[in-house]
């Protein structure tokens, strides 16, 4: 019975290297570029939101953002593996260019919708970042 | 579903104090505040809430890649332990 379970011990210690390297395979690594994008991309939304009594500079900081988010989405699409990752960037990507776009539009936009846009971009952004943070070195 | 309804079952989805899901469903319950206050024109409204779709589009991503990541770290720990046994 011992001789069984010391079996089934060596058996699973054989296994589970390849388990790592089939699951190390399917994950995208940590990235400190990847990283970098979305962590400037949620410090540009923080900013912002402070910035909107002052619709000039929170417009200059949502074109800003928008660049950004654009230069994200354009980072993810070429790393292998990861549709998820891309179709995260391509939805942040869609809330930059909603916010943009109101601030080039005829009216002003109300500071409510300027804070909460801007709010639920660096909440979007803080959530990408916690997953890329804990991608496997 | 009404707007009650929803509400309810964003304050139930707050309440429950998930670390992703909360933040999202007091976000919209912010937002809702602020179209009931009337200080949002139509359009700011309606770009809001295609934002809340966003943001649970992005979690739904986002979630995928956690779970992997968890699966990464149990396997890790299954090999130390293992290995701690030999």
């Amino acid at each position: 019975m011992n001789h069984l379970k010391h079996l089934s011990l060596f058996l699973v210690l054989l296994l589970l290297p390849g388990c790592t390297l089939l699951e190390s395979y399917l994950t995208p690594k940590f990235d400190s570029n990847e990283y970098a994008a979305i962590t400037e991309i949620r410090h540009l939304a923080g900013e912002g939101k402070s910035q909107c009594a002052t619709s000039d500079q929170a417009k200059l900081t949502a074109r800003k953002l928008e660049s950004r988010t654009r230069y994200y989405q354009l980072y993810s699409e070429q790393i292998p593996r990861n549709y998820n990752g891309l179709k995260a960037a391509a939805a942040l990507d869609s809330m930059a260019a909603g916010l943009v776009a109101h601030y080039n539009g005829n009216k002003i936009p109300s500071t409510e919708f300027c804070k909460l846009k801007f709010e639920g971009i660096e909440m979007a952004a803080a959530n990408i970042q916690h997953t890329i943070g804990n991608r496997p070195r | 579903m009404n707007l009650d309804q929803c509400i309810a079952i964003l304050q139930q989805i707050s309440a429950a104090g998930d670390p992703s899901m909360a933040p999202v469903a007091n976000y919209t319950l912010d937002m809702v505040r602020q179209v009931q206050s009337g200080h949002m024109d139509p359009s700011e409204s309606a770009e809001l809430l295609r934002d809340v779709v966003r943001q649970v589009e992005i979690l739904e991503n986002v979630s995928d890649l956690r779970m992997q990541e968890m699966l990464h770290t149990a396997i890790t720990g299954l090999i130390a332990i293992a290995s701690a046994v030999y």
